[in-house]
């Protein structure tokens, strides 16, 4: 009886709201179902070597109002930056001391290792220290040989107040015949402040010993950068940001300030320096938010208020629903 | 078990009120009729309606759910397993950067010989780190840490259950010539401290890979067995051996040589030691093995279990939902003409 009308012309199958669940479930399905693709993606590998001599140790940085170590700072700048390295980045430490760099860890994935990681840089001090002297210009380069023996395009942040110890005479070394100028890319860090402090001396057992004084210290010939002093103060130090400036210009390499402990992150994230490496990425998020669109364009309500009217649905054996 | 849940995304939860659009008012689909009176009344359409709205609401539901990336976050769950918390404590003096004595030589010139050892065959430091990196490897409820030592020692990584870092650290610790000075009795003292304040959990080992002995003055030898004996720690000494390197078995050495010092003194430790020596990177995968057979007591360890993400389910309840959103369109009438 009520089925007088159903011969009525449907258009079920191919009117347009069907079209377009028909496409939400194809996108639904293509997220589901889709693997991760293989997406280059801007990452970086770096070594961090953290200076780890004497003069780390002053303490002319303050962290939330207390005072702080250069290399406890730098460290602290480390853990910022690594918040920020983009998954897929890798990284490594490296501590410096003598005069030699020697590779701690080798660069590792940052998001899967990150609690390692910390624990880790946690460790790195001056208790490492495998010798007395401060010969940075030879830590650089056995640095970049370290980074070299790693591959990968491994690039290097080394962080150092630049104090030599003993001084250098001459305006620098020449760099190490297997090492080429740009060959490595990278960045020293330049940390501690301007002004120049005394050095707290730290015995074997990592306990305090007051303060290196002038003659315990090799000062050096005076030469043409301390030639306005009364005499070398090489039992001071305070960041000799010119010493570190002319070295990055010997092997090809930035130099930037540690002034906040984001500045490291700063100068880490430069994209010149970024490797486009292949990362799984999950693009399932793109089919599904298209099919989110099409699903609230399909279900939009009516954007004019019509007349008020009871609206019922109707199947097609006739009844209202 | 817990089952807190977490979002990839969270803001994307804001679009959640979207779900709520099927259930407004719509006039695109409604037919013009006469009356509303004449339709009979249709209790089967009246449910078919509101499983309809179900559907659409679920539909943007988990599609919205399904982009802000629901997971269970990482958890950690004890679990019993027959392992040892392991301590490596590797080498990184000069001489590692020395050759293995080669397989053949008992028939070379003893003159030949010391020539060859800077260039003869693979060095200590990289056969030491094939071999602990295999290790590592293969023992795989092991908890690892690793010390490097030349002058001092060096924790590079703390006791952890991950392999990858301690791989990581293995292969550092084959980069880079060897530094000049090595003290072994700080290294072990340094060793021993860091299983202090560990809660003791299974067997211990210290797995010294060196070249080198030591003359330990008296104070350190006491300390290094009071250590030992304290925190319950076996000793295993993986001995790399070099041209001019003395055989630490040989009965008549003197005790003059330092690496028969140092071993003459581990003997006499009261806590479990074991030697192995190997004249060939074969016979030092056999020791390596064999550390690991005699090492097997249970070990309550954390098991990291890691984020599990629901967005996929969300997916396919979205996708479920569009299906049955186009079964009722195929049954609804669209227009009297």
């Amino acid at each position: 009886m009520a089925r007088w009308w159903s011969g009525g012309k449907l258009f079920s199958r191919g009117d347009r709201r069907s079209r377009m669940l028909t496409l939400a479930l194809v996108l639904l399905l293509v997220a589901l179902l889709a693997p991760p693709i293989n997406l280059p993606r801007p990452t970086y590998d770096y070594v961090l070597v953290f200076d780890i001599t004497q003069s780390m140790n002053v303490a002319d940085y303050d962290l939330d109002g207390a005072p702080i170590s250069r290399l406890d700072y730098a460290r602290q700048a480390a853990r910022t930056a690594m918040r920020e390295l983009p998954c897929g980045s890798r990284i490594g430490w490296g501590a410096f001391a003598e005069y030699r760099t020697l590779l701690l860890l080798a660069p590792i994935e940052v998001c899967a290792n990150y609690n390692d990681l910390l624990a880790s840089l946690d460790q790195i001090d001056g208790r490492m220290r495998w010798g007395n002297a401060s010969e940075i210009n030879k830590g650089l380069f056995w640095a970049m040989r370290a980074a070299k023996e790693v591959g990968h395009d491994t690039q290097i942040a080394f962080l150092s107040d630049g104090q030599e110890a003993p001084p250098l005479n001459s305006v620098g070394l020449t760099l190490f015949d297997d090492l080429k100028r740009g060959e490595l890319h990278g960045w020293i860090v330049g940390v501690g402040g301007t002004v120049a402090q005394p050095i707290p001396k730290i015995d074997r057992d990592g306990k305090p010993a007051g303060f290196w004084r002038a003659e315990d210290v090799v000062q050096g010939n005076r030469d043409s950068a301390n030639a306005g002093a009364e005499r070398n103060q090489e039992h001071l130090s305070g960041l000799r940001e010119a010493h570190l400036k002319a070295m990055a210009e010997q092997v090809g390499f930035e130099y930037a300030r540690l002034t906040d402990v984001a500045s490291l992150g700063k100068a880490l994230f430069d994209a010149r320096f970024a490797v486009r490496h292949a990362t799984p990425t999950d693009l399932s998020w793109l089919p599904a938010s298209i099919a989110l669109l099409i699903l609230v364009f399909t279900f939009r309500p009516d954007l004019r208020p019509r007349r008020k009217r009871k609206v019922v649905t109707i199947n097609k054996s006739g009844y209202a629903a | 078990m817990n089952f807190s849940i977490d979002f990839a995304q969270p803001w994307v939860l804001l679009l959640l009120p979207l779900a709520l659009l099927p259930l407004l008012h719509r006039r695109r689909d409604a037919l013009q009729f006469s009356s509303l009176n004449w339709l009979p009344a249709d209790r089967p359409g009246r449910v078919i309606g509101i499983l309809w709205r179900f559907s659409a609401m679920l539909a943007i539901l988990a599609t919205v759910l399904a982009l802000a990336g629901p997971g269970r976050p990482e958890t950690q769950v004890m679990r019993s397993g027959r392992g040892a918390e392991i301590l490596l404590l590797m080498d990184r003096s000069r001489s590692m950067d020395l050759r293995m004595l080669p397989p053949d030589w008992r028939t070379l010139d003893p003159v030949i010989m010391t020539q060859q050892a800077w260039s003869r065959g693979p060095q200590k430091s990289q056969v030491a780190r094939q071999l602990l990196a295999k290790f590592v490897a293969q023992r795989t409820d092991d908890r690892f840490a690793l010390m490097f030592f030349s002058a001092a020692p060096m924790l590079v990584v703390p006791f952890t259950q991950h392999d990858e870092i301690v791989q990581a650290g293995i292969t550092a610790g084959g980069v880079g010539r060897g530094l000049s000075e090595t003290d072994v009795g700080a290294a072990l003292l340094a060793a021993i401290g860091a299983f202090d304040q560990r809660a003791y959990s299974g067997s211990r080992i210290i797995l010294l890979v060196s070249d080198g002995g030591a003359q330990l003055d008296a104070e350190t030898r006491q300390r290094i067995q009071a250590g030992l004996l304290r925190n319950r720690i076996g000793l295993y000494w993986l001995y790399l051996r070099s041209i001019n390197s003395p055989n630490l078995e040989a009965a008549d050495a003197s005790e003059a040589i330092p690496e028969i010092a140092l071993h003459r003194f581990f003997q006499r430790l009261p806590t479990p030691y074991r030697a192995y020596q190997a004249d060939e990177p074969e016979d030092l995968a056999k020791a390596v093995a064999e550390v690991g057979r005699q090492q097997n007591f249970p070990l309550d360890y954390a098991e990291r279990i890691p984020r599990f993400d629901f967005s996929r389910y969300c997916l396919a309840v979205a996708a479920f939902a569009c299906l049955m959103l186009l079964l009722y369109q195929a049954k609804q009438l669209r227009s009297w003409s």
